[in-house]
């Protein structure tokens, strides 16, 4: 099933499986190591649509709503 | 080689390396983006001088941020020249994501050297890398450090001549790829169980638990920077300025013939026994006890606890949580850093807007700052002005200048155009602050505040003094007075503190001490003097930093947003 990573729940993991956000923040997001296909784990999601805590290998980061809403994650692929 | 670039990933000890091999001294934190700038620094290598350049942190070389901008740009120059090698400084708990960079440079065919930094911090979360087979893989050293305790500096530096540009050739495209290939071979990870730090990390962004955790940190802070400021002060710089330096400023008054005008200017207008500090206005009395007895304290207990802060990794989650409410002033949560450092000084503070992206972000954030911030200088001084008031005095003073900010932010924010781009900041992990790098910030800030500050707190009690002699405050009390008077309330003599505020703020609410205002003028004074423009270190460094159109945009909004706060408090109080 794909949900884009605001739907996940704290805590769940899955693969990156799409990023409808463009070049630019795919770039973005690759330098910190969010790839198509990286295992992604959500930390945490502040209240009032904020931003979204996720963690790839061993890097953790905080991203904007509306990016979150731009990837979507594969989560039986595990 | 003559020249030596330190590039990597931010937040990976690039600046306390660069400080071993330099003994030059950064400021550095335990958060993206501390350097924005470069710093040169030299060191001695087989007898040669070699300039050394730390580079701003950068995940990759492809500039999307401002400091990576400048990183590019300097790997551009260097790519020129074959005289240069770079030292990439990776996170050995974060090799993957790290190697990102690294790639990046090998393609340029520069002389590289890999420093694996953090080395102990990776043995002890479970992450071991095999370095021979890295550097079979990758054709070029690789050294394993601490930058912290120094430990693989020597061999680092050692091993530099070895440095050479990379044989790797692999297909752009499939850069993941390879890098996933290379670390499943060198990396073994070993299962461990959940820590007592990661469950910190997690609860401090936790939408429940985080905003209250984030409360404790606030009230303590306050409370601890509260109590060293206020013990400091009254069991160490109190009695001596009391006991040992009174018989002294008294004699000089005594040989003075307690008249005349240097008296006027060494001792005030006191004379002989019992020297009010704060009221004389001489540069002796004044002008050495406000930086030292009143402002000194609170700057050392301030920025020990931020150097904590910093150093422990908790500014940026506090950013995270803040984040929805930033965007009601049309910025993101990391706008946060820049209003805190501001508490300490306004320099710093308007340094790091930089850390934000646009235009509007950064003309909103440093606005704010300078307008609703007051510095840890001008805090101690109305602490010290409205503290014989009661409590209720400077909760006011607070609560209007807390209302300001966010009236202000949301203002600007509707009112302005331009781009407000979400949050997007890796989170770094918790380091218990090393103590001896925490003491040399500690010590780098104080230095820079004592060789900023007492001279111009100096030179504005010697400024003061002239303007009084020759009758020009008066002059202007006479000419802007009324209008003062009717729209704030405040005794025409109030003026003379707004012109030297351009200078020093804390001198300036010194000047409103002898002038016995009562609770409401004191309220309004301080008020006024936080917002009303600028010292003038905090305003050529914004000049600099947002240019002279944004900055007169910014004094318009200063002078317009006084006017309005202080006529109406002048009505509600």
């Amino acid at each position: 099933m794909k949900v884009d990573l605001t739907r996940m729940k704290m805590g769940e993991e899955g693969v990156i499986a799409e990023i409808n956000g463009g070049h630019k923040l795919e770039k973005r997001l690759q330098s910190l190591g969010v790839n198509l296909g990286a295992k992604i784990k959500k930390i945490s999601a502040q209240m009032l649509r904020g931003p979204i805590s996720i963690q790839v290998g061993n890097t953790k980061a905080a991203i904007g709503y509306g990016m979150a809403k731009k990837i979507w994650i594969e989560k039986d692929q595990l | 080689m003559n020249q030596l670039l330190l590039v990597g990933n931010p937040n990976v000890g690039k600046s306390a390396i660069f400080s071993r091999l330099t003994g030059v001294k950064v400021i550095a934190a335990n958060y993206p983006g501390t350097t924005v700038e470069y710093t040169t620094g030299y060191m001695r290598l087989e007898g040669e001088k070699i300039k050394v350049i730390d580079v701003p942190g950068a995940y990759s070389l492809e500039a999307q941020s401002k400091a990576e901008q400048v990183a590019l740009d300097l790997v551009a120059q260097a790519e020129k020249r074959k005289d240069i090698t770079f030292i990439n400084i990776l996170d050995s708990t974060n090799l993957e994501r790290n190697l990102n960079l690294t790639f990046d440079l090998i393609e340029k065919k520069i002389p590289i050297i890999l420093v694996l930094n953090f080395w102990d911090e990776a043995n002890h979360t479970g992450v071991s890398i095999d370095t021979e087979k890295l550097e079979q893989f990758l054709g070029i050293p690789v050294v394993t450090t601490c930058g912290v305790t120094g430990e693989g500096i020597k061999e680092l530096v050692s091993r530099l001549p070895e440095a050479k540009p990379s044989p790797l050739e692999y297909v752009p495209q499939e850069k993941w790829l390879e890098i996933g290939r290379i670390v499943s071979q060198v990396q073994t990870l070993s299962h461990r169980h959940h820590t007592m730090r990661e469950s910190l990390e997690e609860a401090s962004i936790h939408p429940f638990y985080g905003i209250p955790i984030a409360a404790l940190v606030l009230l303590l802070s306050f409370l601890i920077i509260r109590f060293i400021g206020e013990s400091l002060i009254s069991w160490v710089f109190d009695p001596f300025f009391h006991h040992l330096w009174a018989p002294l400023v008294e004699q000089i008054s005594g040989w003075l013939q307690g008249s005349g005008i240097v008296h006027e200017i060494l001792v005030g207008n006191q004379k002989y026994e019992n020297i009010e500090y704060l009221e004389s206005l001489g540069l002796l009395t004044t002008g050495l006890y406000v930086p030292i007895a009143v402002v000194l304290p609170y700057i050392f207990a301030f920025y020990l606890v931020l150097g904590f802060l910093e150093d422990l990794g908790y500014l940026p989650r506090l950013g995270i949580l803040l984040d929805s409410i930033m965007h009601f002033f049309g910025l993101h949560g990391l706008a946060i850093i820049p209003m805190f450092l501001g508490l300490g000084c306004n320099v710093p503070g308007a340094l790091a807007t930089r850390i934000l992206e646009t235009r509007k972000e950064k003309f909103i954030a440093a606005t704010m700052m300078a307008i609703a911030v007051p510095c840890m200088a001008q805090l101690a001084m109305i602490m010290g002005l409205i503290g014989p008031y009661g409590p209720l005095a400077g909760l006011t003073v607070f609560a209007s200048l807390f209302v300001v900010w966010v009236v202000l932010g949301i203002l600007l924010h509707r009112i302005l155009k331009g781009e407000s781009p979400e949050i997007f900041v890796e989170i770094p992990p918790y380091r218990f602050p090393y103590i001896k790098a925490l003491a040399q910030k500690l010590w780098l800030r104080m230095i820079h505040y004592i060789r900023e500050a007492v001279p111009f707190v100096l030179l504005g009690v010697l400024i003061v003094n002239l303007l009084y002699s020759l009758h020009i405050i008066d002059f202007f009390a006479r000419i802007i007075g009324p209008t003062f008077t009717t729209l704030l309330g405040l005794p025409p003599g109030a003026v003379g503190a707004l012109i030297i505020g351009f200078l020093r703020k804390d001198v300036a609410v010194g000047m409103l001490i002898p002038l016995g205002l009562n609770t409401e003028q004191a309220i309004i004074a301080s008020v006024v003097l936080v917002m009303y423009f600028p010292c003038i270190a905090t305003f050529s460094v914004m000049i600099r930093e947002l240019g002279l159109k944004d900055m007169l945009k910014a004094t318009l909004v200063m002078i317009l947003s006084t006017i309005i706060v202080g006529s109406m408090l002048n009505l509600l109080l």
